[in-house]
């Protein structure tokens, strides 16, 4: 097990005072990050008093400690060992954070703790109000972020993740893959007690909250989230995100197959005006789906069913103008790629690097969709889409040799 | 004269006779040997055929891994194991037989010969797989890593790699097996010499404005984003 370490220089009068919320962050901070979140704290222990909340900071194996000199005296500090590897994709934690978390937050008596993301630019106690008030007063086990973003940021949360945790588990979660959240401490506890062999994989709160019966709760934050994916290559964060959800899909076959409908979840705040749409060429989107078209159908066909292959070939003809897939047809793709990725009739890394050019055809007929005033496309239709396609998946998961369109 | 002709043919003709007599026993024995080893081969090949289909292994082997029904896909699983097993025991009966033949006819050193060159046959049919197996997973990497690299010759490089790795695979087995080795060095090494030697001379003296224009439109893709990079993902 993770020992816990306490930061030497810590007030020892603090340390055994409880507190209502334990503040971290996903991974270890960067010298120039620390001085702006300890101002951050600061103001939230400033608004809400010193038994309100205290910081506990991940520190990699052989990582100096940070210089504490303007760390105002109100401010609990803790550190703890970063345990396991990154995710690697900004924002993105792993399982490995959360057993060092549980043993301080016991210690401590914290009833939340508030994991968030350093690349979030936009940190107030606002916002950290808003993700830590529905779990200490709303006695919700997790609550997560409904991010204020344009319809042209979070794509692989609006074409993938969304819709397809929404559908296969029942609940209409807009931002499955959480990277600002606040659970609960029996949450914290469950979380923990994950076996080792899970705790170097990507953390699915929302799925493990469903799966468990935790409630969820949702919350409105008036961020303009943008994370850019800044020097990494799309095959990769497919790899690495969509893998992890697949992988968890295939572990709780036995659970999404029995649910049914999608329900919504508990809301707190308001919605804030959408950030501005970024212009976006659909030409070279295109030309990657083209080219993928071109030389790919061979690997798309041992994962594909006849059907949507024509179908694609169909669309590999139309102009850019007259570009548009069918939801349909993309819910459909995603569900075979995820039984393909059971079934392994190719390397799971090969599977989906192959998945890129498709989903940036994806991205090409979202982009052309919204440039067209005349069409209505929302996310909440691409979930109920996936959710209507669910039978599909469900008879293609139990009979992949039957069942083959 | 006509008389020593006579006696010279008759002793070649009993020369020839008697060998034919010292070796007919083992050529009888291996021939023995090896229709039994066909009928074992044969019953053998029957009986798994039928465990097989009983067990139903070609539909769980389709959901495995792709290996096995990419190299062979017109051949299910099952008739390439029971073909396995049938000329496993045809080879087993040729060389049983050759002992027997040895041993018979008083011939040695024939057996010994082919038994200390199985390993090798092995060896080059292990290789073989392997090969087979790395060529066809490291193109296809190439092809998707090609692809979603948006290169427009990604087929081509796709291919290429294919069979640099299977001429490679090729001349290790050659190798392996001690067949014309000084040749196939001296191939190998001319080939891959030359391929390195005309990629060399296109990029520095026969292509160089195709691939200074191409570096050209690289350096300017590399500095503005590529439009993917351009898109939040999350």
């Amino acid at each position: 097990m993770p020992k816990t370490e306490e930061y030497e220089g810590a007030k020892t009068t603090l340390t055994s005072t409880p507190v209502s919320l334990l503040v971290t962050v996903s991974r270890p901070l960067h010298p120039e990050e620390v001085e702006r979140w300890f101002s951050i704290l600061g103001n939230l222990v400033g608004e809400s008093g010193p038994a309100y909340a205290a910081f506990a900071l991940p520190l990699e194996s052989g990582q100096a400690a940070p210089d504490t000199s303007n760390v105002p005296s109100t401010i609990a500090l803790y550190t703890y060992p970063a345990i396991g590897n990154p995710a690697a994709i900004p924002g993105v934690a792993t399982n490995a954070i959360y057993r060092p978390l549980a043993e301080l937050a016991k210690r401590l008596e914290a009833r939340a703790v508030l994991i968030l993301t350093p690349e979030e630019e936009i940190v107030d106690p606002a916002f950290m109000h808003l993700l830590s008030d529905p779990v200490l007063d709303g006695g919700n086990d997790l609550c997560l972020p409904i991010y204020t973003i344009a319809e042209t940021d979070g794509l692989l949360n609006r074409a993938i993740f969304s819709p397809l945790v929404s559908a296969l588990y029942g609940r209409k979660v807009h931002f499955p893959l959480a990277q600002d959240f606040c659970i609960s401490s029996r949450f914290l506890d469950r979380l923990a007690a994950l076996p080792p062999f899970v705790q170097a994989e990507i953390s699915w709160p929302s799925v493990e909250a469903i799966a468990a019966n935790f409630l969820i709760a949702e919350a409105h934050v008036p961020v303009c989230h943008r994370l850019k994916g800044d020097n990494l290559d799309l095959a990769s964060i497919l790899n690495t995100l969509l893998g992890s959800l697949y992988s968890d899909i295939e572990k709780k076959a036995a659970l999404w197959q029995r649910i049914r409908g999608m329900q919504p979840l508990r809301l707190h705040g308001w919605p804030a005006e959408p950030c501005k749409n970024e212009e976006i060429e659909i030409a070279p989107l295109w030309d990657a789906f083209l080219l993928g078209s071109r030389n790919l159908q061979e690997i798309w066909s041992m994962v594909l069913p006849p059907v949507a292959l024509l179908e694609l070939k169909r669309l590999s003809r139309v102009t850019p103008q007259q570009l548009h897939l069918p939801d349909g047809l993309w819910s459909r793709i995603i569900y075979d790629f995820a039984l393909a990725y059971r079934l392994r009739p190719i390397s799971r890394s090969h599977l989906l690097g192959a998945l890129v050019p498709l989903y940036l055809g994806w991205v090409a007929s979202h982009v052309q969709t919204l440039s067209n005033p005349e069409r209505e496309h929302s996310q909440v239709d691409l979930a109920r889409t996936f959710e209507e396609s669910k039978s599909y998946f469900v008879s293609r998961w139990r009979w992949p040799d039957r069942f083959n369109p | 004269m006509w008389e020593q002709v006579r006696i010279s043919l008759q002793q070649s003709i009993e020369r020839v006779v008697t060998k034919v007599a010292t070796l007919l026993p083992g050529i009888v024995a291996f021939a023995l040997a090896l229709i039994m080893f066909l009928a074992i081969a044969w019953g053998l090949a029957y009986l798994l055929r039928r465990l097989l289909t009983a067990i139903r292994l070609d539909e769980r082997m389709h959901r495995g891994t792709e290996t096995l029904a990419e190299w062979s896909p017109s051949q299910t699983p099952t008739t390439i194991a029971v073909r396995v097993v049938f000329w496993l025991c045809v080879v087993a009966g040729v060389l049983v037989g050759l002992s027997a033949f040895e041993a018979a006819a008083s011939e040695t050193g024939v057996a010994t010969y082919v038994f200390a060159y199985m390993p090798r046959i092995v060896g080059a049919v292990i290789l073989l797989f392997i090969g087979n197996f790395v060529a066809r997973f490291l193109s296809r990497s190439v092809l998707i890593s090609a692809v979603n690299m948006n290169l427009q010759y990604a087929r081509l490089l796709s291919v290429g790699v294919k069979w640099l790795m299977l001429v490679l695979t090729s001349a290790m087995i050659l190798d392996h097996l001690a067949i014309a080795g000084a040749i196939v060095d001296l191939a190998f090494g001319i080939l891959f010499g030359g391929i390195v030697l005309a990629l060399a001379l296109a990029v520095g003296l026969g292509s160089r404005d195709l691939v200074s224009r191409s570096l050209e439109r690289e350096s300017v893709r590399v500095a503005e984003p590529q439009a993917e990079r351009k898109l939040h993902h999350f």
